[in-house]
């Protein structure tokens, strides 16, 4: 993959954590419903979870945006939304599933020049 | 530009984490005024209702009576230690059955619930989010 290319899947990826992670940040009500079962058993609020879920997304997408362990965050956040994606089902987790793989492949390969991780080791 | 830079960057950005999900963990949560009658909530399938309940179940306050009003296994609220749980999707996932469930439907069931369950933490955690309201004394 060419360096243009990784910058492009980074800052799309990024770019996608921030919007999701804003909006349940700002209208966590709206999403507490794609909720799971077990969070019954959680002692907060539903939607103090989509809230703390919300700015985990976002913090994420700054690592990205920064290339500070892209590889590992980007590997985390595919794990994420594979997570999401087998929760959710249907047409939504297909498309989670996909941007979960689009991570794996940001994840497994080399950080573009303009990423810190780069600039560190030059 | 070396590598003590991105640690740095990498920590900025792990302190400014915790310092937002302490900002959402003790935020002040407004009241809010969706739904003050539960039973608007009719129309809308069990899930919506469930994510609702979860959104607002904290600020929802229910007389005796109304509790009394939903006293079906397929429309099962209980009172239980001044709180109020809409425990209809419960019914079928009691593992001690059904039947104890039902028959408490629509009452006030704390002396009940603490003699069999007092000191079950699952128990209690199992309650948390099927809490709709608190019980107006």
């Amino acid at each position: 993959m060419s360096n243009f290319s990784r910058q492009i899947l980074r800052f799309s990826l990024a770019m996608l954590f921030l919007w999701f992670g804003w909006q349940q940040l700002s209208s966590p009500e709206a999403w507490v419903f794609f909720l799971p079962d077990y969070v019954a058993y959680f002692p907060i609020p539903g939607e103090m979870l989509v809230q703390l879920n919300g700015w985990l997304e976002i913090i994420a997408a700054l690592f990205l945006i920064a290339g500070v362990y892209t590889k590992v965050i980007a590997g985390l956040l595919g794990l994420h939304l594979l997570g999401i994606a087998l929760m959710v089902g249907g047409a939504t987790g297909v498309r989670d599933a996909v941007l979960a793989f689009a991570n794996f492949a940001l994840a497994f390969s080399e950080p573009d020049n303009w990423t810190l991780d780069k600039r560190s080791k030059s | 530009m070396n590598i003590l830079t991105k640690n740095k960057v990498a920590i900025f950005l792990i302190a400014i984490l915790f310092a937002g999900m302490a900002v959402i963990v003790y935020q002040e949560r407004p009241l809010r005024d969706v739904v003050k009658d539960y039973s608007a909530l009719g129309e809308l399938n069990a899930d919506t209702k469930k994510g609702l309940a979860v959104a607002i179940g904290n600020y929802l306050s229910f007389t005796l009576d109304e509790v009394a009003q939903h006293a079906t296994a397929d429309d099962c609220w209980v009172a239980i230690n001044s709180s109020v749980y809409d425990l209809s999707s419960w019914v079928s996932r009691h593992p001690g059955g059904p039947s104890p469930i039902i028959n408490i439907c629509g009452q006030e069931a704390s002396e009940l619930f603490n003699n069999q369950h007092g000191g079950s933490n699952v128990a209690q955690a199992a309650l948390i989010l099927l809490k709709i309201g608190s019980l107006q004394e």
